[in-house]
């Protein structure tokens, strides 16, 4: 197990220094940069723009330069704002993202999981043509379509809740539900299948051969196994989901990472 | 036979599909007496694992039991609820299935999952319930036993994941043992010592067991009293020796006839039974084998056979059997 873990931990390392590398590499092979806009700058101030942010040095230190800043969470000035650190812009907008995304994180896994169970359960009852026409609709509609409609709604022609910004509980209903929604249908989908392919199987007719009560077969046999794809599924899910999302934040109007 | 410890009277199994009714058991009866071993035969789809699964009340959807008794302890189990049945289930009677590469829970230990049985039925500790694991898998002749409690399914082989299953289905000490195909997914070698551990298990301790088997091998060298299945019914039963010795039944006859005669070292070219089984969802009350039966007549269309008694305890469901058929075949005056 400890060997394991180590194996990953190097692979984490190996990954993310291909990543660096590659996005550097792509970044310079693209025409234009970071101060390219309709109006043409007057070559002066491009030039003394470049020497401000290390941009006419030779590319193999500026390779050098980026990886040793990305290594020590050094990611320079921004080119956006004047004067912000990037880290201190990350600093202060990923407790947001994180916070608001941790509320959807639970809305995805305490509904889709157990709706997910139900719904294989009853497969072909009420309750899974129900959730079924849940999960296909939160698949179907996007994200951005979903949270102006939960904002148009329910923020601005009912006032039920807050229309901006995460001061209150009350804030974090709008977005949440938008930023889970994709997610939670996909869950209760997997889970659902998931289960259902798992109750056919040979071992679950064991475990009621031996004698188990209902309750331990669907729950320690049969949910055990069923849980390893959503398992797999929730961990890249969970990274995408607390780092913030675009949409949900530009509607909403938080201050999260999503809006850089 | 007062010593019957199992007694099916009638049974009727179904399954209800969208396309129609699929009657897989038609009126089965049958008795197992105590410490036998009762062979079941036939082709495939022939009922033999619906039969099983009717007795431990593990039918599954859309399976009904429709008609019929299963007299076990005194007790109709045919009519009892799942819950009640719980309390059979791997206690009074266990199940080992065809394919043990699937029938073993991937995620637990083998230890765990034996353990587990044993701790659903009696009230012991984990300790002493994982004793009694050691025991077992001794009992069933797994190799090196302490170092493989803990192991999962996926590192034992194919026969070894079989003898887990034996030690599984044994752990309570059950009355009755209900075995379906249990080693036709394994290399022969290892089935051979499957039936060994089988036998030594009855005779150790004396459980019942049912051997449902297509391999008529098997049969001829493991069990007291063998049932032929076909179509859903019984077609003939008979103490061991005399299905082989002296078959009664055409069908009986073309599943000798199928199998090689390696003890006459016979160089007899084998005869396939022509045909294949009946779809068991059209609806038809005749002999099930009226299609592939060299000798059927008129009256095998219209109805099946009952039992006719041909011999001390063997059983013919044919009217070749019917002692008048018989005389008027003799006449001639049948076709
Ligand atoms: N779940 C099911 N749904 C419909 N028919 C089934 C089902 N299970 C078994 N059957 C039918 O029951 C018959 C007997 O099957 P089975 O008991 O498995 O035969 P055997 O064990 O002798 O090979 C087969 O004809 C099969 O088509
Ligand atoms: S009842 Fe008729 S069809 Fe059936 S096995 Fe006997 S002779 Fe053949
Ligand atoms: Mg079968």
């Amino acid at each position: 197990m400890a060997k394991y873990i180590l194996k990953r931990c190097v692979s984490i390392i190996v990954t993310l220094f291909l990543v660096c590398t590659i996005t550097f590499i792509m970044m310079k092979a693209v025409p234009g940069g970071p101060f390219t806009t309709e109006k043409n700058l007057p070559p002066n101030v491009l030039e003394a723009l470049e020497e401000k942010y290390h941009l006419n040095d030779p590319l193999l230190k500026q390779y050098v330069d980026y990886v040793k800043g990305t290594a020590t969470f050094d990611f320079g000035p921004s080119f956006k704002k004047d004067g912000v650190m990037v880290s201190d812009m990350i600093a202060q907008s990923f407790p947001v993202s994180a916070k608001l995304g941790g509320v959807a994180l639970v809305i995805v896994l305490l509904l889709g999981i157990p709706f997910g169970i139900l719904a294989a359960l009853k497969q072909n009852k009420m309750p899974d043509y129900l959730a079924t026409i849940f999960a296909t609709l939160g698949i179907a509609i996007p994200t951005f379509v979903l949270g102006t409609l939960i904002l148009y709604v329910f923020g601005a022609k009912l006032g039920w809740i807050p229309t901006h910004g995460l001061d209150s509980w009350q804030c974090f209903i709008g977005p949440s539900i938008s930023l889970a929604g994709f997610s939670l249908a996909y869950v209760l989908r997997l889970t659902r299948s998931s289960m259902l392919s798992v109750t056919g199987q040979d071992y679950i007719r064991t475990a009621r051969a031996k004698g188990l009560p209902e309750r331990k077969v669907i729950f320690k046999h049969a949910l055990k196994n069923a849980l390893i794809p959503v398992v797999t599924y929730v961990g890249p899910m969970t990274a995408g989901i607390m780092t913030g999302s675009c949409v949900t934040e530009k509607i909403f109007a938080i201050p999260g990472m999503g809006l850089f | 036979m007062n010593d019957a410890i199992l007694k099916i009277n009638n049974l009727e199994i179904s399954f209800y599909t969208h396309v129609g009714e699929v009657r897989a058991v038609r009126d089965v009866s049958f008795s197992v007496k105590k410490g036998e071993i009762l062979g079941i035969v036939g082709e495939s789809g022939s009922g033999k694992s619906t039969v099983l699964l009717g007795i431990m009340g593990l039918l599954q959807h859309p399976g009904k039991i429709k008609a019929g008794e299963i007299i076990f302890e005194g007790e109709n189990l045919a009519v009892k609820s799942n819950k009640e049945m719980q309390h059979i289930r791997g206690k009074k009677i266990s199940m080992i299935f065809q394919d043990p590469m699937s029938s073993l829970n991937p995620v637990f230990t083998v230890g765990n999952q034996i353990a587990e049985t044993i701790m659903t039925h009696e009230h012991v500790s984990r300790k002493d319930a994982n004793k009694r694991v050691l025991e077992l898998l001794e009992l069933v002749r797994i190799p090196s036993a302490k170092s493989r409690i803990n192991c999962y399914p996926h590192e034992f082989s194919g026969g070894m994941r079989q003898r887990a299953m034996i030690a599984l289905a044994l752990a309570c000490s059950p009355q009755m043992l209900l075995a379906d195909e249990p080693t036709t997914a394994l290399d022969v070698t290892i089935q051979a010592q499957m039936m060994d551990l089988l036998r030594d298990i009855r005779k150790e301790l004396d459980t019942t067991i049912i051997l449902v088997t297509h391999d008529l091998g098997v049969v001829s060298e493991m069990c007291d009293y063998v049932q032929v299945m076909y179509g859903g019914r019984l077609m003939e039963e008979a103490v061991c020796r005399d299905i082989f010795d002296a078959p009664g039944h055409p069908y009986t006859k073309g599943l000798l006839r199928s199998i090689p005669n390696v003890k006459k070292g016979s160089r007899e070219r084998l005869k396939p039974i022509e045909g294949s089984p009946p779809d068991l969802i059209t609806p038809f009350d005749g002999c099930p084998f009226a299609f592939r039966c060299p000798s059927t007549m008129n009256l095998c269309m219209e109805g099946a056979s009952q039992e006719w008694e041909i011999g001390e305890k063997h059983r013919c469901a044919c009217h070749l059997c019917n002692p008048q058929v018989q005389a008027l075949l003799k006449e001639g005056g049948i076709e």
